[in-house]
C-alpha cells in the first residue's frame, strides 16, 4: 500500500532510470551468455577437467 | 507517524498520528503506545521478525519496540483516551515503543541533522531490500534524534515488497522532503525552518525550478532532481494516471537489481546535498573573536563545571548555545542536553561535534524569543517547543543571552525570568550583562536610555520572585555577573531587598 504522493516528474524520471538500469542488467546477462556460448576452447577445457575429475586421472 | 501530542485528556494521555491509516500513537504518562489496526499488523510483525530489524535495533538505528501482552494491555487501557481509541479499532494490537527523551521536528533541525535523517532512511531502504521488504513512505517525520543520533520511529512504514516491482514509490517524497530542502538551503541559503514549517511535504521540483537561473537549470546539482522532472511532468497529461500503476517484471532478480541501482543513485545525489562543513555566520567565530579577557571563558567554565558537579542535573537546557562550548561541558558531566540557538550554522557545528564525540546533546534551531509554535492539523499535531520543554529540565543555562532578549527582542526582564522558571525544575545558571557592557551598548545602538533602570539590583529583585540566588560571581574585567539560582516552589511578590535571599556573592578582584 502506497502512502506517499508519488509525484509525476520524479516518478517518470525514476521509470526512465529503471529502464536504463534494466537495460544494463539485460546487457550484462547477455554478455555472460555470449561469453559462455562462443568461447569453445574454454568449453572444451572445462569438459576435459570435468571428465578428469570424474575418472580420477590427471589432465596434462 | 511520530509521537506528537494532538489532544490532551484529563489524565494526560494524548493521541496523535491521525494521518496513519494503520494505527495511532498515544503518549500515556511518559510511555509511547502504538495501537495497530489489523490492516497494519501483519506487515509490522513481518518487519519485526526480519533480520534487517534485528540489525537496526543492534545498531540503535530503530526505536525499541515490544508487543504488549493481555496484562500489560489491561493496564494501559485504564487510561480513558487509550481505551476510547482502542475500542474504536476492533482487532487492534498494542505495542510499546521506547520513549525518545526529547521530541524534535524537522523544521527545528540544522541542515546536518536533516541530512543525517535522510542517510538513515535511504540506508534502511537499501538494507530492507535483502529481506524482501520496502518502505511505504520516506519522510523526515519518521525520524527522531537521541542526542545527535537519528533513530527511525515509524514502524508502520514497512511492508513486504512485490518481488517484481522495480520502483521505489516513496522516492518522490524522499526528494521533496529531504533532498530539495537541503539543496535550496545549500545553494540559496533559505533556512529549513522557513521551508519545512509551512511545507509539511517539502518542496515540489516546480517550486525549486522557479528559483533557478537559466544556467543553473543545467547544473549537475539541479538537473536530475529538479529540471528533468519538471520538463517530464510538463509533457505528462494531468488526467493520465497510467504512470501511477504498479509495475511488475517477470524477473525478480532484475527488479531487485534495478531498485538497488536506483537507491545507490539516490544516495550519491544525497551526498551532494550535504551542507558544507566550514560555513560561517555572524556568530560562528564568537568564541575565537571577542573582546573578553583571557580569563573570561575559563572563569565561566569553572563556574558552570562546579555547578554541574554539585547539582548533577540529568537534563539540561542550554539557551543560546552558540558553538556548544558549555553544552559539551554539561554533556561530559553526564547530563542529557538540549542546546538551542537561533543560528543554524552554529547549531550545525554543535551537532557535528556531538556526533563525532558521541556527546548526549540534541542541538536545535530555536529562537527563544520566537520559539517554534504548535503546527499541523488544528494547530495540535506538532507541539510547540515550549509545550515540550516546560518542566523538563533540572538545569537551564542562559549564558550571554538575556541582553539579546532584552535589547534586540525587547522582551521585558520579568517575562524572561518567568519563562526560565517554567522551563527549569531546579537550577538556573544565568549571566547578567549590565547596560554599560561593550556588547550591550553595541547591540543597543544608541538606545541606552531605554535600559537606564536595568541594574544588577533590579535584575536580582526580579529574579528572586521565582528563584533563590545561591551564588553570584563577577566575571573578570567585565560588567557581567554569573548567577546560580534555585527555583522556589511558590513565586514571591516583588522583593525590595533581594540580598535577603542571596546566599553568596563573589566580586572578582579587578
Amino acid at each position: 500500500m502506497m502512502y506517499a504522493d508519488p509525484g509525476s516528474g520524479v516518478l517518470i524520471w525514476q521509470i526512465l532510470l529503471a529502464l536504463f538500469f534494466g537495460a544494463t542488467f539485460s546487457f550484462s546477462k547477455l554478455k555472460t551468455w555470449a561469453l559462455n556460448r562462443f568461447r569453445p576452447a574454454h568449453k572444451f577445457e572445462r569438459a576435459e577437467e570435468a571428465y578428469a575429475a570424474k575418472s580420477g586421472s590427471k589432465v596434462e | 507517524m511520530r509521537q506528537s501530542p494532538a489532544r490532551k485528556s484529563s489524565n494526560t494521555a494524548v493521541t496523535t498520528s491521525l494521518r496513519d491509516p494503520n494505527g495511532h500513537v498515544c503518549l500515556v504518562a511518559d510511555r509511547v503506545i502504538r495501537i495497530v489496526k489489523p490492516t497494519g499488523l501483519n506487515d509490522l510483525k513481518t518487519f519485526l521478525d526480519s533480520p534487517a530489524c534485528a540489525e537496526f535495533l543492534e545498531r540503535q538505528k530503530l526505536v525499541n519496540t515490544r508487543f504488549l501482552d493481555a496484562n500489560a494491555v489491561a493496564k494501559v487501557l485504564e487510561h480513558e483516551e487509550v481505551r476510547r481509541v482502542y475500542e474504536q479499532t476492533p482487532g487492534a494490537a498494542i505495542f510499546e515503543h521506547e520513549r525518545v527523551a526529547f521530541l524534535s521536528f524537522p523544521y527545528e533541525w540544522p541542515a546536518e541533522m536533516l541530512h543525517a535523517a535522510a542517510e538513515l532512511t535511504i540506508e534502511m531502504a537499501q538494507q530492507l531490500l535483502a529481506d524482501g521488504l520496502g518502505m511505504k513512505d520516506a519522510s523526515p517525520y519518521n525520524v527522531l534524534f537521541k542526542g545527535p543520533n537519528p533513530v527511525f520511529v515509524d514502524l508502520l512504514s514497512f511492508e513486504p515488497r512485490v518481488a517484481g516491482d522495480p520502483t521505489w514509490l516513496p522516492f518522490a517524497q524522499f526528494v521533496r522532503t529531504f533532498m530539495l530542502p537541503l539543496l535550496v538551503n545549500k545553494h540559496f541559503g533559505i533556512s529549513l525552518a522557513q521551508i519545512l514549517t509551512t511545507h509539511r511535504d517539502g518542496l515540489e521540483p516546480e517550486e525549486v525550478f522557479s528559483l533557478l537561473s537559466p544556467l543553473q537549470k543545467f547544473r549537475r546539482a539541479f538537473l536530475t532532481l529538479v529540471s528533468i522532472p519538471v520538463w517530464l511532468a510538463a509533457r505528462q497529461g494531468a488526467e493520465d494516471a497510467k504512470i501511477y500503476q504498479r509495475r511488475q517484471l517477470n524477473d525478480p532478480a532484475k527488479a531487485r537489481f534495478i531498485l538497488k541501482r536506483v537507491l545507490e543513485s539516490a544516495r550519491r545525489k544525497l551526498a551532494a546535498t550535504a551542507p558544507r562543513a566550514r560555513r560561517t555566520s555572524a556568530w560562528s567565530d564568537y568564541m575565537d573573536h571577542n573582546n573578553y579577557s583571557q580569563d573570561y571563558f575559563p572563569q565561566k567554565q569553572r563556574f558552570v563545571s562546579q555547578v554541574l558537579c554539585e547539582q548533577q542535573p540529568r537534563r539540561v537546557l542550554d539557551v543560546g548555545c552558540n558553538t556548544g562550548y558549555f553544552s559539551a561541558i554539561a554533556a561530559r558531566s553526564g547530563a542529557s542536553v538540549v542546546a538551542i540557538d537561533y543560528d543554524p550554522v552554529v547549531v550545525g557545528q554543535v551537532w557535528r561535534q556531538a556526533r563525532a564525540e558521541q556527546l548526549d546533546i540534541l542541538p536545535l534551531v530555536v529562537n527563544l524569543a520566537r520559539p517554534t509554535p504548535s503546527i499541523g492539523w488544528r494547530n495540535a499535531e506538532c507541539a510547540s517547543f515550549l509545550d515540550r520543554a516546560r518542566g523538563r529540565f533540572e538545569a537551564v543555562l542562559m549564558l550571554g543571552v538575556i541582553h539579546h532578549l532584552l535589547v534586540s527582542e525587547r522582551i521585558p526582564l520579568a517575562e524572561i525570568i518567568k519563562l526560565t522558571a517554567e522551563l527549569a525544575t531546579d537550577a538556573l545558571v544565568i549571566e547578567f550583562v549590565a547596560p554599560d557592557d561593550p556588547m550591550f551598548r553595541r547591540i543597543a545602538r544608541g538606545r541606552d536610555h531605554l535600559f537606564s533602570d536595568l541594574t544588577k539590583e533590579s535584575f536580582e529583585a526580579t529574579a528572586v520572585q521565582y528563584f533563590d540566588i545561591v551564588r553570584c560571581e563577577r566575571l573578570d574585567q567585565t560588567n557581567r555577573w554569573l548567577y546560580l539560582m534555585r527555583k522556589i516552589s511558590n513565586p514571591r511578590s516583588e522583593i525590595s531587598n533581594p540580598k535577603e535571599t542571596l546566599i553568596e556573592c563573589f566580586e572578582m578582584q579587578q
